[in-house]
């Protein structure tokens, strides 16, 4: 069993390139690949939250980005950056997962109900504690996040989150930029939308 | 009236025009000619300010949008355990590879294919030795006994033989001849008053006819 960072990769060099440690992945050091985890984890981790807006989930869905990863890591050619290639497994995993889960809540509540029960709460929790309004806030956030479409879901994190170029995100999920920029502003219109009960909150 | 219809469809186009590169100016994804340009129209449209305001509004609350700490463990080997990783050599990646056959033809070859089995099955069929001493079995037919009220039921074999005559001219003319096979010898048949013996050199030339060689005629006893 594997437990820290040093124990498993002795000697590994924070400046390797990932391309350098998936060779050596490939070539037998099997050890290395968790390198790659302790740099991508936290990123993963924050894109599978924001698309499942449940922690629990998001972490499963890390898990299963990562097996998938080294699954497949013996196809990469590097032909493109690891990054590249590893958001790329990691988007579609996230969309697949979001298709999949979207199909078993069709029959839970819909989210303009939660939000009518949230403006209620909100008028109690605004003369109670700012803790708790905050909580209330990341409660609209998600349940708004969540009522986008995941391929405008997506963009919304990669660019704000992860803050990538049109470029890199049309790289990324294999679109063009004028995709991008067209699915970015129409994400934008639709949860501003949404979130009209927080304005002069945020 | 008319003046408002103006109004509404300069309005439309101005939105047309800049609604979808508002959201690229927020990002600074546009250059720098087409910034100024967009800036200098947010200056005087308050229709385009509005809808940029509800896009800053929308990147203000995503960055509020926290992110909890991951709880699941540190490291790789406490999420699974590694196994050997497979090497993917490009044939089986070949091999691999989805190979889209239409429907049609797809059908059509699992039809053949079908075909084929069966007829090689059918030709695998083991056929019947016969046994030297054994009479072969008649093929399936009906046997319908007829009475029939005389005395004396006597069998003739209808011959032909082709005419000489008929050869040269190049026609194909057959002339039936009917041998009497009965106890006396020499019993000749009645061609055209012909009279033809009854022996091997006789029959030499001839064969059964095509139409029928075998006929029952019935002759009332003399």
């Amino acid at each position: 069993m594997l437990t820290e960072l040093a124990d498993i990769v002795p000697g590994a060099d924070d400046e390797l390139l990932d391309e350098s440690i998936v060779e050596r992945i490939r070539a037998g050091e099997r050890r290395l690949f968790g390198l790659l985890y302790q740099r991508y984890r936290t990123r993963t981790f924050a894109l599978a939250f924001g698309m499942t807006g449940q922690r629990e989930q998001a972490e499963d869905l890390t898990q299963e980005i990562f097996l998938r990863v080294y699954e497949r890591l013996g196809g990469f050619q590097g032909q493109s950056k690891f990054a590249t290639w590893f958001y790329r497994i990691a988007l579609n995993q996230c969309l697949n997962h979001c298709r999949n889960d979207r199909r078993r809540r069709r029959t839970v509540a819909n989210p303009d109900d939660g939000q009518a029960t949230m403006l209620v709460e909100l008028r109690v929790v605004e003369q109670a504690d700012a803790t708790l309004l905050r909580k209330e806030i990341q409660h609209q956030l998600r349940s708004a996040l969540l009522s986008l479409k995941p391929e405008v879901r997506v963009l919304l994190l990669l660019k704000e989150i992860e803050g990538l170029s049109y470029e890199e995100i049309a790289e990324r999920l294999e679109c063009s930029p004028g995709t991008v920029a067209s699915r970015l502003s129409r994400g934008r219109r639709l949860l501003a939308r949404k979130l009209e009960s927080l304005k002069g909150k945020i | 009236m008319l003046k408002k219809r103006i109004d509404r469809l300069a309005k439309l186009g101005c939105r047309w025009r800049y609604g979808r590169l508002l959201s690229a100016y927020l990002d600074h994804e546009v250059d720098a000619q087409a910034e100024g340009v967009i800036a200098g129209h947010l200056r005087q449209c308050a229709r385009c300010r509005v809808e940029f305001e509800q896009l800053r509004f929308a990147n203000r609350a995503l960055v509020e949008f926290e992110i909890p700490p991951m709880r699941g463990p540190l490291s790789v080997g406490q999420v699974f355990q590694l196994p050997a990783l497979k090497e993917v050599s490009p044939k089986k990646r070949l091999y691999s590879q989805k190979i889209a056959v239409p429907l049609p033809l797809a059908a059509g070859f699992v039809i053949a294919l079908i075909g084929a089995t069966l007829f090689a099955i059918g030709d695998d069929q083991p056929t019947q030795i016969q046994s030297p001493g054994l009479v072969p079995s008649p093929s399936a037919a009906v046997i319908k006994v007829v009475e029939v009220p005389v005395e004396r039921v006597v069998i003739r074999t209808v011959y032909s033989r082709r005419s000489v005559s008929s050869r040269v001219r190049g026609a194909q003319k057959e002339k039936e001849f009917t041998l009497t096979p009965s106890d006396s010898k020499g019993d000749i048949a009645r061609n055209g008053g012909k009279s033809l013996e009854w022996s091997d050199s006789t029959l030499k030339d001839f064969r059964p006819a095509a139409s029928a060689n075998l006929r029952v005629v019935k002759e009332h006893e003399k």
